[in-house]
């Protein structure tokens, strides 16, 4: 009888929780709906946006018109967002995220900071800085074919089979703060390091002329002390011949067709602004003929002009402007004729489609979101615009397949 | 009905009589007359207008939590980043809000961390802390010093009480832990009754971790096939750390006492760093000191004035090292010191309105790295109504003045932050509106700044010393009903919820200066939060001595991003915050054993500003199992514990790319004399 009684009281008991947690177990399960489960985690995926530009035939593209554009976006340092998007000039389309999409076995996909992208030959190579490695793909498909480790990889530029890899770290030196930076060679056929050569601090990019590697050193880890000068490796010997001063933390580096080198100088963010020089002579006698006051913050030279951009805090940025190689004067203040500049907020990459002039410029905004592609035709009129990945910087045109 | 009113006033009684001590430790019972002293004095529940979230004494030991940090998951409206592992940061936020508007105090002084704001609660121990309270706005006992008004939120870690069995004048604890990732962590405690007014307790601590860990990244193609699936080592996880305790009490009289207290801590570990393409491990290392010495004295005169006087001296040594040979070497040293000082007045002008006045003050330097002092006052004034123990009001307003002084130098480009004051108010109140039904009403509305820290202000090339303080605007509004009975199986339950409005004003946001990768610090973000947290606990006695605790939590959140309208991510939910997110307990036990479950869910998010599937990350949740016996043997008392964690071996991130650990076991064993 006891026990019935108890047991009777216990139903009571549980009758009153069941009403009294029914309220909060709704609301739970009202919501659960949205909750929902973990799910198998797909590889990030690609997306595709239809594009202004009429669709025309692959037949229809010259030997040397580009039928296509790849874009490294950078990704912030630690978010493993590096990305490639490619820019299909045939089909007039967009690809958002084609690396992960070609390349699904690939673990973590293409990687954390995208810092350069080249074709040489039939194979793409992206340089990942802080995966410390060069990927290798298949120009045509951006199917991967390899990996070089480099530690600390920065730019990447081509002669005679071989690949030339900038890196901010080479020897590790006795003075942990003044480790000074490299330059590898790379066989492209076999993806092998062959040789490699200590430079200045923290070299950027590069550029090649016959038997010598020019490097422009930045200092910018060292800030208050940057460097200024342009190294010159003879790459017969793969021995570093001599340091060119020419300006404050140098970043870019091109040669023209006139084997003139143009070189861009970030200064110091203060009271040394961005500045632009020409070296003209030849192997390591190469001087500084000429420096012009300015703000370049990245440049892309099409025949005889050199289309630069910009960006920082003062009243004259973001500025977007021609220089013509042959007059050294600036021929347009801006390559930009329908007010469409003010769209851009961080101006981060340039280039010039060299068959039509069409240009392109990113936009990386606040660094923390997507960016955006801007295309404009030759005569400054925006054709269209698209959202990228994450810090879009770096840019390739892609051809038929030889 | 006539059971209804029955049940109300034994809740009532019971809720007043006991307070904390429905959770209590058996302890509690025999009690002597000190440890009242002490309860009451210090932490009288009833004071609190809006009750906080508490977890404590034998419910805080059974969550299997290593750190405070694993505890305070527990609550509603919290949300934490974890970077994984023993040895990983863990920093929490209220109701979206950041971290830095967050303030932790330890023994009833805030924990102090200048350079950047965030307090690492993965480096405080569990082993002696008996409660853990948060409270939203304020703590809503106007007997405080002044700068507990200045937070949006606050966490209280309060240390374990010396009490003594009669007879007894010294207690002994020895235990240590042990699992996986090779994780061994003793502890001793001793405390020892000098007299009946003065006692003494000394705390040692160990921890030692591998923190190496297995971690999967899987990953499928839309069709569904598998497109990688890897599963690698966590490396430079390990930590090895000391701290040590000692604290002297002495209640000298009925009303008055004086505490000292002295904390160490000194630990070294890897920092295992983000798991990115081609990258497995990382080079970085750390080294910490931090130790502080405070000191608190309490009485009361013409038994109508209570007051308070408080002092600490922190002292913290941060080494930090990255010598990954692919990386350019760092090798920094930051230390940071604090002085603070502090009197709190209550005054009872007649038994319904109490009003307190309060002034702090703390001195703030950094060397090494910056060279900064910042000298910062505080000054309360507030007042309490209690209308015939149904409604009771608060309200408070605090000024706060930062007098900056920086040394202009090569790092600190502009100088000297100007000097900021600032008024912030807080209104609080509470109605009960039935007599016999412990059901109340509650509500507040707070504003709080948080200043600028030393990295915001003067950091290489980024820091902006123009900084003004960010403003959140909190406004609330939740009820909390609460039954108890003392016979029957249904024995106490409890259900509370609440929704929120919340508006962070010139947020402190690190923004693009305009050249490449340089950044500066600006006021530019606007966020407002829309939250509801909704709780419920009961208990249930069986027969045979079983009994059922349960525990349910849930929050949902939107924490809008409303900066600019032309930002891609504007209206977008904020980074790392979940649109869902709660918690289930569940606690059998029978005697000296028990059996405890616990459940966390946390929701899909975003892990930057904008809400695209390349941003999106998963939900995740955990299953944790333990359970625990204690044995009494003559005069010593043997209580053994075995955890598993995420029993079904979840493999998930709560920050991207820092993968956590996947099922992990722990024992402990601890000896009490």
């Amino acid at each position: 009888m006891n026990y019935f009684r108890q047991y009777k009281s216990w139903c009571t008991t549980v009758k009153h929780w069941v009403m009294g947690t029914g309220f909060i177990a709704g609301v739970v399960m009202m919501n659960l709906p949205f909750t929902a489960c973990r799910k198998s985690e797909t590889v990030v995926p690609a997306q595709y946006e239809k594009l202004p530009d009429t669709t025309r035939t692959l037949a229809d593209f010259a030997e040397n018109e580009p039928i296509g554009l790849y874009l490294l976006n950078e990704g912030n340092m630690g978010s493993n967002k590096a990305s490639i998007d490619y820019v299909d000039f045939v089909s007039g389309t967009y690809i958002r995220n084609i690396y992960a999409e070609r390349n699904p076995n690939v673990v973590k996909e293409l990687g954390d900071v995208g810092n350069d992208i080249q074709i040489y030959g039939n194979k793409l190579y992206a340089v990942i800085n802080c995966s410390h490695k060069v990927e290798v793909m298949n120009a045509q498909s951006c199917v991967r074919i390899g990996q070089i480790d480099i530690p600390n990889c920065r730019y990447i530029r081509f002669s005679d089979g071989k690949a030339y890899v900038s890196a901010y770290v080479g020897e590790v030196s006795i003075d942990p703060n003044a480790r000074l930076g490299a330059v590898y060679e790379v066989d492209t056929s076999t993806l092998a390091i062959t040789r490699e050569v200590t430079v200045g601090y923290q070299p950027d990019e590069l550029d090649i002329l016959g038997n010598y590697i020019y490097v422009a050193n930045s200092g910018g880890y060292r800030v208050g002390n940057y460097e200024n000068t342009v190294s010159v490796v003879d790459r017969r010997s793969m021995q570093e011949v001599k340091k060119i001063p020419v300006g404050l933390n140098l970043h870019r580096l091109r040669a023209d067709r006139y084997g003139r080198l143009w070189v861009g100088a970030r200064g110091n963010y203060g009271n040394v602004a961005q500045s632009l020089h020409l070296l003209e002579g030849t192997g390591e006698n190469m001087v500084v003929s000429d420096t012009f006051d300015i703000p370049c913050a990245g440049f892309a030279i099409n025949g005889d002009s050199l289309y630069y951009y910009g960006a920082g805090s003062t009243q004259n940025y973001p500025a977007y402007g021609v220089m013509n190689l042959r007059t050294k004067t600036v021929s347009e203040s801006s390559f930009i004729a329908d007010g469409s500049e003010k769209d851009i907020k961080m101006p981060y990459g340039i280039a010039v489609n060299p068959y039509n002039g069409d240009i392109f410029v990113t936009d990386a905004k606040n660094y923390v979101s997507s960016g955006n592609l801007h295309c404009y035709g030759r005569d400054g009129q925006k054709k269209w615009s698209v959202r990228t990945g994450d810090i879009p910087a770096h840019m390739v045109f892609l051809y038929k397949a030889k | 009905m006539a059971r209804r009113t029955l049940l109300s006033v034994c809740l009532v009684l019971a809720w007043l009589l006991g307070g904390t001590q429905v959770y209590g430790t058996d302890a509690d019972s025999v009690a002597p007359r000190l440890y009242h002293l002490s309860e009451v004095v210090i932490s009288a529940p009833s004071k609190d207008i809006i009750q906080p979230q508490k977890l404590e004494g034998a419910v805080l030991k059974r969550l299997s939590s290593l750190s405070v940090a694993d505890a305070i998951r527990f609550f509603s409206g919290v949300q934490i980043k974890d970077y994984g592992g023993v040895g990983g940061i863990k920093t929490i936020n209220i109701r979206s809000m950041g971290s830095q508007q967050t303030g932790v105090y330890y023994n009833g002084i805030q924990l102090g961390n200048a350079q950047n704001g965030q307090i690492d609660l993965g480096k405080f121990s569990l082993e002696n802390i008996d409660e853990i309270a948060l409270y939203n706005g304020q703590k809503s006992d106007i007997f405080q010093s002044a700068r507990e008004f200045g937070s949006a939120g606050n966490i209280y870690l309060n240390t374990r009480r010396p009490q003594f069995e009669n007879g007894k004048n010294f207690n002994l604890r020895a235990g240590v832990k042990g699992g996986s990732f090779l994780l061994i962590n003793p502890s001793a405690l001793m405390e020892y009754k000098v007299s009946d007014k003065l006692n003494l307790s000394l705390n040692v601590e160990g921890l030692s971790a591998s923190g190496r860990y297995k971690f999967r990244y899987r990953r499928v193609t839309p069709a569904g096939d598998v497109a990688y699936d890897t599963t690698a080592i966590r490396e430079n996880g390990d930590v090895h750390a000391i701290r040590a305790e000692a604290g002297i009490n002495h209640y000298y009289s009925n009303t008055g006492f004086w505490k000292f207290h002295l904390y160490h801590y000194n630990s070294e570990r890897g920092i295992p760093g983000a798991i990115v393409n081609n990258v497995w491990r990382s080079g970085e290392r750390l080294w910490d000191r931090n130790s502080f010495f405070q000191a608190a004295c309490q009485d009361v005169f013409f038994s109508r004035w209570q007051w308070r006087a408080q002092a600490k001296y922190a002292h913290d040594y941060t080494h930090y090292v990255n010598n990954d040979y692919k990386l350019i070497s760092v090798d920094n040293i930051y230390i940071q010191q604090e002085a603070y000082a502090s009197l709190a007045n209550k005054i009872e002008v007649f038994k319904w309105w109490d009003m307190s006045l309060s002034y702090d003050f703390q001195w703030n330097g950094m060397s090494e790295y910056i060279t900064a002092d910042r000298f910062s006052h505080w000054l309360s004034a507030a007042t309490a109504f209690n209308l015939f123990d149904r409604l009771r009001i608060q309200a408070s307003v605090l000024s706060t003045y930062i007098d900056e002084q920086g040394q202009k130098n090569a790092t600190m480009q502009s100088g000297a932050a100007p000097d900021k004051f600032k008024l912030t108010p807080g209104v609080f109140l509470s109605y009960r509106p039935f007599k016999h039904v412990d059901f109340t009403l509650n509500a507040f509305y707070k504003h709080a700044y948080r200043y600028p820290t030393f990295n915001d202000l003067y950091y290489t090339d980024m820091g902006n010393a123009f900084l003004r303080p960010e403003l959140s605007v909190q406004h609330d509004v939740g009820f909390v009903y609460r039954m108890e009975r003392e016979k029957g199986v249904f024995h106490r339950f409890e259900i509370k919820g609440d929704y929120y409005y919340n508006k962070v004003k010139d947020k402190i946001i690190a923004y693009p200066k305009g050249q490449q990768f340089r950044w500066t610090m600006l006021n530019l973000g606007l966020v407002k939060i829309n939250g509801v947290d909704a709780a419920a606990q009961f208990t249930l006695r069986f027969a045979y001595a079983w009994s059922l605790t349960g525990k349910l939590q849930y929050t949902y959140q939107t924490a809008i991003d409303l900066t600019d309208k032309n930002d891609t991510y504007y209206g977008h939910q904020i980074p790392y915050i979940p649109w869902h997110s709660g918690s289930v307990v569940g606690m059998l036990s029978w005697k000296d054993y028990g059996l405890n479950y616990s459940f966390i869910y946390v929701g899909e998010r975003y892990n930057q500003q904008e809400n695209i599937i390349y941003n999106h990350t998963q939900p995740w949740y955990t299953h944790d199992l333990s359970l625990f016996g204690s044995w009494k043997i003559k005069n010593i008392r043997l209580k053994a514990t075995a955890e598993i964690n995420n029993l079904l071996s979840q493999d998930y991130e709560v920050i991207l790319n820092y993968p956590m650990p996947k099922r992990s076991y722990r024992i402990g064993l601890v000896v009490e004399y």
